[in-house]
């Protein structure tokens, strides 16, 4: 009998901050241990990997990737990847900025914790929203 | 043909008031991202004891890179605002004199030319060139343009670069970038501009009349 899923398929961390995505990939690893993790750090071919990421995957995406707004990347693959769960992450978001993320096609929008202890809340529900029912 | 008194031309302040929002985002916004790195670092440090050797290096290397980039971004804002207050001296002189040793070619072009712009900005811009020597002049009635050739790390980029600056100081922080956004500053402040295209700079100097 095979377990029944209990997280996503695969994490993809969009992040031009190499610590962020490191921290980021830290985390995810505690939480859910043995979930493959790739890590893109430029926006150079970032909408091919979207597109070729695994089925059910739970995409962290960096607002800006060297001073580039991803978010017209992601409404293209958004609209062709309905199994991807998106959210957008960054410093600082404004209301007008998660709406436009939201209208992008990602499903969550969020400022980028300061501490460990929201990041790994915010994480962990990530991953639950990204885990088949 | 004496050349026009131009009216110097102040940075009109619809470009005051964008730039002054744009510093403000740019602040706020890329400086928070090395902060993070630090504040979760340090916090990744403490549980480190627990975590092992592996969490530790994570930690470090967060709050050292994060330490790096916070002070590459602020030297950036510094290099603005030394050129914002640096005393400039706007005595009146010949543009072909002062650039007869870095690009002698270009002196008879420049005959009759005088400018009244400090002459620091020119020569330290003059040095960011790769090859000063091969300036172009275009010495037009009420201004002289000076094109000179840019490090390859400017390509691809293209308009003013304090506004390329004040966009990201994440991606333009500590580079050629941050060299001409300072003295862009600086020759606004009497009357010039520069604009980058192609790894190419265009000077701008307002011209006055011989003798003012």
């Amino acid at each position: 009998m095979t377990a029944p899923a209990t997280r996503p398929a695969a994490a993809l961390i969009v992040d031009d901050e190499p610590d962020h995505a490191l921290i980021i990939r830290h985390l995810l690893g505690e939480l859910a241990p043995g979930l493959p993790i790739e890590v893109i750090g430029t926006a150079a071919d970032l909408d091919a990997r979207l597109r070729d990421a695994p089925g059910g995957a739970l995409v962290l995406c960096d607002r800006l990737l060297a001073g580039t707004e991803v978010l017209p990347t992601l409404r293209g693959v958004a609209g062709e990847r309905s199994d991807l769960t998106i959210a957008l992450l960054s410093a600082w978001l404004s209301d007008e900025d998660r709406i436009r993320a939201m209208e992008a096609g990602a499903t969550h929008a969020a400022q980028k914790p300061a501490t460990l202890g929201e990041w790994r809340t915010l994480l962990g529900d990530l991953l639950q929203a990204a885990t088949p029912a | 043909m004496p050349a026009e008194t131009p009216t110097p031309v102040a940075p009109t302040s619809d470009r005051v008031e964008a730039l002054y929002d744009a510093l403000l985002y740019v602040v706020s916004h890329d400086v928070k991202s090395p902060l993070v790195s630090i504040t979760l670092g340090a916090e990744l440090l403490e549980t480190a004891s627990s975590g092992g050797e592996e969490t530790a290096r994570v930690a470090l290397d967060a709050i050292r890179h994060g330490a790096k980039d916070l002070e590459r971004q602020l030297e950036a804002v510094t290099v603005i605002s030394r050129a914002r207050r640096r005393p400039l001296d706007d005595t009146p002189r010949a543009l072909g004199a002062l650039l007869a040793e870095i690009a002698p070619l270009a002196a008879p072009a420049l005959e009759g030319v005088t400018v009244a712009v400090d002459p620091r900005p020119i020569t330290e811009l003059l040095a960011v060139s790769p090859d000063p020597a091969t300036i172009e002049v275009d010495v037009r009635p009420s201004e002289v343009r000076l094109v000179l050739s840019l490090p390859e790390d400017t390509t691809d980029l293209e308009g003013s670069p304090l506004e390329l600056l004040l966009g990201s100081l994440t991606v333009h922080a500590g580079g050629t970038i941050t060299a001409l956004a300072g003295l862009e500053a600086q020759l606004e402040r009497q009357g010039g501009a520069l604009q980058i295209s192609g790894a190419r700079m265009r000077l701008t100097l307002p011209r006055i009349e011989a003798g003012r």
